[in-house]
């Protein structure tokens, strides 16, 4: 039970961020990740597969599977992802959300805040905290 | 945005949004919080009869200084007249606020600024109390994250699901009548992909409803059968605000039925201006 608290402890204080922390944080893209525009404002985006495990990547290039990994976002996701510049603040973000798509507060920090933790978990964008340099 | 619940209304900024909400039409507490750690509580309670809104007020303050325990507490009454009064109080956190006796509801309602800290809350206090209004008709107000409707006075609070981007209440009148109020955002997108009707018929699921269009917006009634309620329900949209609403009645009772001013339109057509 002790190792138990002691691995939740160092497992679970990791990447804990609080809504301050949070709303001054700045989302930026995966410089791998290309992207191109569809007419109707939505993003196609491709982000290579690299293994680390060299014996792996021969296999893949032999057997030729696929060398990238595509995501497609809707226009509103695409709205976001032209901020992720880790110029812009989350806050900042969610008041652009806000105004664009007419959301209340809440609304917006909530969406916005569901996206970039599914984005961040396809490894396609980190956040950056801290000051501006 | 402006907050209302059992037709108290308060108008507040955009930081604000609920935190809890309990209690029903006689008595109950609401408590909204901001980005600044800041908090508003509101509460109501009915009365038989007009009370001493002194004794009221010290009584409050009395249990508020026993919860403070070590922490030194101080407390300020001003008596404004026989039916309001403002209050601050200093302990384990700082408040000011005020109370009412609204005398056509028998209520008596509570406003209070609280913070953890020592941060003046005069001019924020100042600002929400004085925007409180309270309704008196046939109608009363509801309002939180984007649901804004009008409903008749005897209903009680049953389900809600505050989601964002969806909003749901449902109200009981008695054991025979359901009214569900629900709101949409982002409606523009919603339609983007799917028919205004076909949608509609689809998210309040009445798949076998005969659709009218209104001008105002869309009826959609779905007849009941001998186990079964008649449902009537109405969907507007707000282009302005990005939002669709729509209030839905299941009952077989004929005075239960849906008008077009619940949800927030004039018999005109017009939107009827909220804050």
């Amino acid at each position: 039970m002790a190792l138990d608290r002691l691995f939740k402890r160092w497992i679970g204080n990791r990447n804990k961020l609080d809504p301050e922390q949070f709303r001054k944080a700045r989302p930026i893209r995966n410089p791998v990740v290309e992207w191109t525009t569809a007419e109707d404002g939505s993003l196609l985006m491709q982000v290579p597969i690299e293994s680390k495990r060299k014996w792996l990547q021969k296999i893949a290039v032999k057997a030729k599977w696929p060398t990238t990994r595509q995501f497609e976002l809707e226009p509103m996701g695409a709205f976001v992802w032209q901020f992720c510049d880790g110029q812009h603040s989350n806050e900042t973000i969610a008041r652009k959300l806000k105004e664009r798509y007419k959301m209340n507060r809440l609304e917006a920090e909530t969406s916005l805040s569901a996206f970039l933790q599914t984005l961040s978990q396809r490894g396609l964008i980190s956040l950056l905290i801290g000051t501006k340099k | 945005m402006a907050f209302a619940w059992y037709g108290i209304e308060l108008d507040l900024d955009d930081e604000w949004a609920p935190v809890s909400i309990e209690g029903n039409q006689k008595q109950g507490y609401a408590r909204l919080g901001s980005t600044r750690a800041h908090q508003v509580q509101l509460r109501w309670d009915t009365v038989a009869k007009a009370p001493s809104i002194s004794d009221s007020l010290e009584r409050y303050l009395a249990r508020i200084g026993k919860d403070s325990r070590k922490a030194a507490f101080t407390k300020e009454i001003n008596v404004a007249s026989e039916s309001e009064a403002s209050y601050r109080y200093s302990g384990r956190a700082s408040a000011r606020g005020s109370i009412r006796y609204i005398p056509d509801r028998n209520l008596v309602v509570l406003v209070e600024c609280v913070t953890p800290g020592k941060d003046s809350l005069s001019a924020a206090h100042q600002k929400i109390s004085s925007s409180m209004k309270v309704d008196c008709g046939d109608l009363y107000h509801w309002q939180v994250l984007g649901l804004n409707v009008y409903l008749p006075k005897d209903l009680e609070v049953g389900k809600r699901q505050l989601f964002a981007g969806r909003t749901t209440i449902q109200f009981t009148a008695g054991k025979h009548t359901l009214v569900t109020a629900e709101r949409w955002g982002l409606a523009s997108e919603l339609l983007a992909k799917h028919d205004f009707l076909e949608w509609a018929r689809a998210a309040l699921e009445l798949p076998r409803a005969n659709i009218t269009d209104e001008d105002v917006g869309i009826r959609l009634v779905q007849k009941g059968h001998l186990l079964t309620r008649t449902q009537t329900a109405l969907v507007g949209l707000y282009p302005k605000e990005n939002r669709i609403q729509s209030v839905k009645v299941q009952s077989n009772r004929s005075e239960w039925n849906p008008e077009w001013r619940w949800i927030g339109f004039s018999k005109d057509g017009s939107e009827i201006e909220t804050s």
